[in-house]
Parts: C-alpha cells; sequence; structure tokens
C-alpha cells in the first residue's frame, strides 16, 4: 500500500521519536536509586529537620478561580519570616517550601507528594478549604505526615480516630449551623429557614449541625439550595429560596457568592433574617459589593476579628498584626479576613512547634492534637482556642455579631460548644 | 540503513515499554508516580488525537471522559468490591458507551456548536457526580484502594502501579496505531477534508464522527481507570473544564496526529508545572498558559512535527533525497482516498505520522 520511500522514512522517523521520546521520560526521571523495593518508605520519624531549620510544605490555590484563597501561602511566609528574623522556633528557621495547586485536586496530591517524598519536608501546613483538603488525608494518614491546621470545617475533619495525622484550624461547619440553629430560635421560635449553602462537605455538615439543634422545635428547614463555583449568579437559588416560604436566610459561602446573593435579595426586596457563615461575612469583600446599607441587621458568627473593621484599628494585636505584614508582607492586603486568618494560623504552627517536646513528627502532631492557646493574635476576646484527645477542632466558642453602620457590633455572649462540635 | 530503517520502526514500541517498565528500578517513588501521571496523559490525549486530529472534532469533554473513567474504576472498586485492576475493563466500554451518546448529537455538530456541546458536557460533569452523591461521594471525592502487588513480592505501589498501567496504554496505543494507519484512519482523514465529497465516496461521515467520538471517549476512560490507580482518590474537581482545555493544548503541543506526540503532550502537561513550580509558585498557572501558547506558536507541527522536520532535515543531508513532496503525495494517492488538502497540511505542517 505505501512505496517504499515513505515507509523508510516513517521508519527512520519513528525511531529518532521514540529515542527521544525516551531520553526525554528517562532525563525527566532525574531522582537516583530504584523505588521497585516496598520497603523504601519509611525511614527517619523526623525528615525535614536538621540543627538549623525545619522544612514545612503548603499547596495553595495560586492560581484559577479560587485564587483569593491563595493569598494562605504568602500571608503564612510572611509571619514565618518574622519569626525567623527573631531567631526561628527551637533554635531553627522555619524553611516554607509551597507549590500552587489552582484547587485541583489531582495537584493538590501530586504538590503533597513532591513536598513529602522530594524536597522531605517535615509536614503538610494550612491546606485552605475542604475539597482541596480532603485530597490527601489518605495520604498524609497513611504515611504518618502531619497535616496541621487545614483551613477547613467539614465533619471528615472532626474525625481524629480516622485521620490521627490531619488537625483542622477552623470552626467546623456543625458547630457554625448550631450555634445559628439556637439564634435562630432565640429569636423566632417557629422560624421557616431558607439555605443557600456549597454543595459539599461544608454545607453539608452546616446543615446537619442546624438540624440536630432545630429538631423537635417549632422551626425547620424549608429549602436547601446549593451552588457551584461556576455559576454566574444565585438568582435562581435565591428566588426559589424566597418562593418555599422561608423567613430566615442562612448563606454559607464564599465572599463572592455571598455578595451575589446579598445583592439578589436586596433587588427583590425580600427582608429575611439573615445569617452568613464566617467565609460569607468579610466586611470588604462580601458587604462592601453590595453596599453596606443594604445589609444592615444581617448577623454572622465569629472567632476572629474582621481586620477591615474600624473598630479594631488601634487594637495592639491587630497592630503588630500590621507592622509584620508591612515589613514581610509586601503587596498583600492587611484588611482581607484571609491573610489575618492565615497569619493566624501560622501563629498556631509555630506555637505548636515550640510547645512540641521533641521536633519528630509524632511528638508534633501531639502537640498539635493537644493545644490551649489563648493569646494568638487576631482572636476575639473570650474565643478559648483548645485542642485534646477525642476533639481535633480548635475552635467551638463563636461570637455573635450584628451588622450595623459600617461594623460589625457583638450580639450577646460567645456560645460555647467546647468538646461538643456536632459530629 | 535501510535494513536499519526497516527494524528500528518495529523495536521501537517494545523498546519504549522496556524503559519504562525499568525506570523505577533507576527512579524515585515520586518520579515513578510522575512516569506513570505522563502515562495518563498521553493516554487521554490519544483520545484527543483521534478526535480532533484525525476527524477534526475539538473536544472540550476530554477531561469530563477521564473523570468518567475514573469514577468507574472508583465506584465499582469501592461499592462492588471489584479489584481495581479489572475496572479497566467496564472503564472503557462504559466510556465507550457515553461517548455514544454524546457522539450522536455532536456528529450533526461542527466548528464553534460542537465546542460549546461538549464544553456543556465538561461542565457539568462536577454537578451531576456531587448529585449522585450516595455513589460518588459527593464534593470530598471517594478513596480508591491502589493496586498492590501480592505482599510476597515486595512490590513499592507506585512501581506496581506504574507496571499495571502499562497495559492497557500498551492496548491503546495498539488500537491508537491500528486506526491511524489502517483503513478507518485514513477514513477519518477523508471525512474530515472532504465532508461533502465523502458520501459521494460511499462513506457516511456521521456514523465515522461517532464512532471516533466514541472510541476517543473510550481512551479518556481508559486514562482515568490509570487517574483512579495512580491517586488512589477521585473528585468531582479534579476534572474540570480547564483539565480539557490542556489535554486539547498538550495534544497540540505533542503533534495531533502522531501515536508517539501523545506520549510528548503528557509529557508536558505533567513536567511543565512541575519545573515551572522551581521557578515561582505564585506564577506557575500564568507561566503554564505563557508555555502552552509560545510552545504552539513555536511548533505549529508539535514535537512530532519538529522532530520529523529534524529528521527530514539530518535525511537531506546525507541521502540523495528525492523531493518530500513528491515522495508524499504519491504516497497519499496510493494509500486511498486523501486529497490534495491532506497533502498540502502535511507539507505545510512538517508533516504527520500519517500517510
Amino acid at each position: 500500500m505505501f512505496s517504499k520511500g515513505p515507509r523508510r522514512r516513517r521508519g527512520v522517523r519513528r525511531a529518532l521519536l521514540s529515542a527521544t521520546v525516551v531520553a526525554c521520560v528517562v532525563g525527566a526521571a532525574t531522582g537516583c536509586g530504584g523505588s521497585v523495593s516496598s520497603s523504601s518508605s519509611g525511614g527517619s520519624s523526623s525528615p525535614g529537620v536538621t540543627d538549623r531549620a525545619i522544612k514545612i510544605g503548603g499547596t495553595y490555590t495560586l492560581s484559577g478561580p479560587l485564587s483569593a484563597l491563595g493569598v494562605f501561602g504568602p500571608a503564612s511566609k510572611a509571619y514565618f519570616d518574622s519569626v525567623n528574623a527573631r531567631g526561628g522556633v527551637q533554635g531553627r528557621k522555619i524553611d516554607f517550601v509551597y507549590y500552587d495547586d489552582a484547587g485541583d485536586p489531582s495537584k493538590v496530591l501530586q504538590n503533597t507528594r513532591r513536598l513529602v517524598e522530594q524536597d522531605k519536608a517535615f509536614g503538610i501546613y494550612s491546606t485552605v478549604g475542604n475539597t482541596v483538603s480532603a485530597s490527601i488525608l489518605d495520604y498524609v494518614n497513611q504515611h504518618r505526615v502531619p497535616d496541621l491546621f487545614a483551613v477547613a470545617g467539614g465533619s471528615e475533619f472532626g474525625k481524629q480516630s480516622d485521620h490521627p495525622w490531619t488537625e483542622p484550624f477552623y470552626v467546623g461547619n456543625a458547630t457554625e449551623g448550631a450555634v445559628d440553629g439556637q439564634f435562630i430560635l432565640s429569636r423566632n421560635p417557629n422560624a421557616k429557614i431558607g439555605v443557600l449553602a456549597t454543595n459539599d462537605d461544608a454545607g453539608q455538615s452546616y446543615v446537619r449541625g442546624m438540624e440536630g439543634v432545630l429538631a423537635g422545635t417549632g422551626a425547620k428547614i424549608v429549602s436547601k439550595q446549593t451552588y457551584e463555583l461556576t455559576d454566574a449568579t444565585v438568582d435562581s437559588q435565591i428566588a426559589k429560596l424566597r418562593a418555599s416560604g422561608a423567613d430566615t436566610l442562612a448563606v454559607i459561602a464564599l465572599a463572592k457568592f455571598s455578595s451575589l446573593a446579598l445583592k439578589r435579595v436586596h433587588e427583590l426586596g425580600w427582608r429575611p433574617l439573615t445569617l452568613l457563615s464566617l467565609s460569607a461575612s468579610s466586611r470588604d469583600a462580601s458587604l462592601k459589593p453590595v453596599g453596606f446599607e443594604n445589609v444592615q441587621g444581617v448577623y454572622s458568627g465569629f472567632f476572629a476579628k474582621d481586620p477591615s473593621d474600624p473598630q479594631w484599628a488601634n487594637d495592639p494585636a491587630l497592630q503588630r498584626y500590621r507592622d509584620t505584614l508591612a515589613k514581610y508582607g509586601r503587596g498583600l492586603d492587611p484588611n482581607d479576613a484571609f491573610t489575618l486568618l492565615a497569619y493566624m494560623n501560622a501563629q498556631v504552627l509555630v506555637a505548636t512547634l515550640d510547645k512540641s517536646p521533641a521536633l519528630t513528627r509524632a511528638a508534633v502532631n501531639d502537640a498539635a492534637h493537644n493545644l490551649d492557646l489563648p493569646t494568638i493574635d487576631g482572636l476575639l476576646p473570650g474565643i478559648p482556642l483548645k485542642t485534646g484527645p477525642g476533639d481535633p477542632w480548635p475552635i467551638e466558642t463563636l461570637q455573635m455579631v450584628q451588622f450595623r453602620g459600617d461594623r460589625w457590633v457583638p450580639v450577646g455572649d460567645p456560645v460555647s460548644y467546647e468538646g461538643k462540635t456536632p459530629r | 540503513m535501510t535494513r536499519t530503517a526497516r527494524i528500528l520502526p518495529r523495536l521501537a514500541p517494545p523498546a519504549v515499554l522496556a524503559a519504562l517498565a525499568a525506570a523505577p528500578f533507576f527512579i524515585g517513588q515520586f518520579q515513578t508516580f510522575q512516569l506513570a501521571t505522563i502515562l495518563i496523559w498521553a493516554v487521554a490525549i490519544l483520545g484527543v488525537n483521534l478526535l480532533t486530529g484525525f476527524s477534526g472534532q475539538i473536544t472540550l469533554a476530554s477531561g469530563a471522559f477521564v473523570g468518567i473513567g475514573a469514577y468507574v474504576t472508583a465506584v465499582l472498586a469501592v461499592h462492588a468490591g471489584v479489584d481495581p485492576l479489572l475496572t479497566v475493563v467496564a472503564a472503557a466500554p462504559f466510556g465507550f458507551a457515553c461517548g455514544v451518546a454524546i457522539g450522536i448529537p455532536a456528529a450533526r455538530l461542527r466548528g464553534i456548536q460542537l465546542i460549546i456541546l461538549t464544553a456543556v458536557v465538561a461542565v457539568a460533569f462536577a454537578p451531576v457526580v456531587k448529585r449522585l452523591d450516595h455513589l460518588t461521594g459527593g464534593a470530598p471525592g471517594l478513596s480508591v484502594p491502589r493496586p498492590e502487588a501480592p505482599a510476597a513480592w515486595g512490590v513499592s505501589v507506585d512501581a506496581w502501579v506504574l507496571w499495571v498501567s502499562l497495559v492497557p496504554a500498551a492496548a491503546v496505543w495498539y488500537v491508537a496505531t491500528q486506526i491511524a494507519h489502517g483503513r478507518i484512519g485514513r477514513t477519518l482523514v477523508a471525512v474530515k477534508e472532504l465532508d461533502l465529497a465523502a458520501p459521494a465516496l460511499g462513506f457516511d461521515p456521521s456514523r465515522y464522527r461517532i464512532l471516533t467520538f466514541a472510541i476517543s471517549s473510550a481512551f479518556c476512560a481508559v486514562a482515568g481507570s490509570l487517574y483512579a490507580w495512580s491517586y488512589g482518590f477521585v473528585a468531582p474537581d479534579a476534572f474540570p473544564l480547564t483539565l480539557s482545555i490542556t489535554l486539547l493544548a498538550c495534544a497540540v503541543i505533542g503533534g495531533l496526529t502522531s501515536v508517539w506526540g501523545a506520549l510528548a503532550g503528557g509529557a508536558v502537561l505533567t513536567l511543565t508545572p512541575y519545573f515551572l513550580g522551581e521557578v515561582s509558585a505564585s506564577l506557575t498557572g500564568l507561566l503554564f498558559g505563557v508555555a502552552l501558547i509560545l510552545l504552539v506558536y513555536v511548533m505549529p507541527g508539535g514535537v512530532a512535527g519538529v522532530l520529523s522536520a529534524l529528521r527530514d532535515r539530518l535525511g537531506s543531508f546525507r541521502s540523495r533525497g528525492g523531493s518530500d513532496l513528491r515522495v508524499r503525495g504519491a504516497a497519499a494517492h496510493e494509500g486511498g482516498p486523501h486529497g490534495a488538502a491532506t497533502v498540502d497540511r502535511a507539507v505545510q505542517t512538517g508533516g504527520s505520522d500519517v500517510q
């Protein structure tokens, strides 16, 4: 069918191509030593620790639609740099290495394997979000790598017996749901509640927490709507919630979607009792785009100060935070609530390393699961930060706040679920 | 020279296979995992090549089909307790069937409409998987048991996964070459280049388009099974629209009609972000995009095109050469219903692997 000429040419070409591909593949694999033997894993109990440094790995969503969450990388680094300038922790500098995962679970896992196996990181620090954090649960726990302070509130992260090497740094979404449920009952015992939530563990845990509190009362959830990150608006969800006859609205969302929801609620002239999840309540990111005058009276539950709130302008703790960012975090926005959360998270890691009796993976993991840190800069007064055996949730107390004028104002006393985060 | 030229192409596939199989003896676990990842994307890109390179249909659903295959493996392994290795046998026909379902409307569409239809499939994938959470585990995803060698052999999971992945990958490669160099491949090119004339020559173009779409989807689904083996975890957000776009870009970079180009494309997809991570974590995404654009710009014929152009140049120094164009043209006409358009194109892009 083919003439001889082209076949010969094709042969040479194919041979050349294949030789090149083999060369590329072999060249790409720059590591040494084989990986066939299954016993080659394991080794020292504290990789990543030398006399001078401790290597901590991270993977962040630095690009893609959720890149606002990427600030956790550079903001944490700013704090670590400030600690290093003061001499480090246990006489060692923190060597913080992180990569971009674009919010893609495959890349999160790739980055984690790279950090642990290639870069020999001591542990993984602060994965952000439920989906991202869930994608490495198996890996880090099978390999006994400390997976410290995942910013994730889904119930999965409270299952310490399933994931003994994972420790969250957030309030459980179920606690948020329970606290909100309690608050709603105090305002309207027969509330008809509409929930707009992310279609993930966070949203589901929130609803479970709230349903637990509402059981046996006159109040109930009448409609649950979810959104996808790819949605352009949440107009249809808000319309359905309103049509369900709800008189109370709970929004569990990231900043952009809570803005979209609040804007739509305002446009429709709907006036439900509105509660925003922590992630949905940033003054600058969520409320400002809607217009402060249009979001008066909405509620939220806080454990951290809102750095964009003028009432904390002269707060010494936030002053230290701003000073650190000014010196080590050039380009970071101190008013971004995520930046402060990352800064708090970095403080918790440093305190954990500092308190750990030895810098081994097991000892540090143990220290992370036995924390009692009331003095973290950024924490609201009256909110404890504690973990203990069987209770990995560091934050289980929330202060209800209401938006009045241009700021969040505390309402009542902090509501505590210490040791009782709903499962 | 003549004898070598005849033997080499026969030796090349087993040589590559042997090199890949031997690699874990020399490289670390993470690199072995990377190699398996290259293989996953190479298999998916073979599917894209078949559809875009041969049939001329542009799809943005390839990532979703990889996801479908990954979930077939995950669901069967987790809920039905099927050995993950066996699930690939189900993933391929399932992908094929889904491909037929989408291929039927897709065969009637061209250009932008087809792109939109397949983009809808890609965008709908994650929400649908999340809705079926009793089966799929919803947004947090599902942990899949990774294939493991019998304990007595003492083989690491990563090496084992790479070795077992080579089997379906080689099968896909074989089917792809058979199609590329056989009657179907030539017919597909004819259908692509001579859309209106094809029926006059006795082909039903839409039947061939549906078939191609289905085979391409089956390839992607096989890649999905390999993905589940390698990652041991599937989540709906791991197969976004951008994955399909990246697969398409890497297929072009590898060389759209080259079977070997798929391997190069897989390597680009896996290793470029890896090396860019060394340059700057915060700019990895941006630089990867720029790198893809540059690669397409400097190598419109892909890696395969550049290599065959290099080969042509080397060849013209050594041999008394005849005009390449003439030889190609003759081959094309002998080879069946290729039109002049194919020959022109082959010359323009520095040659493709299929004449």
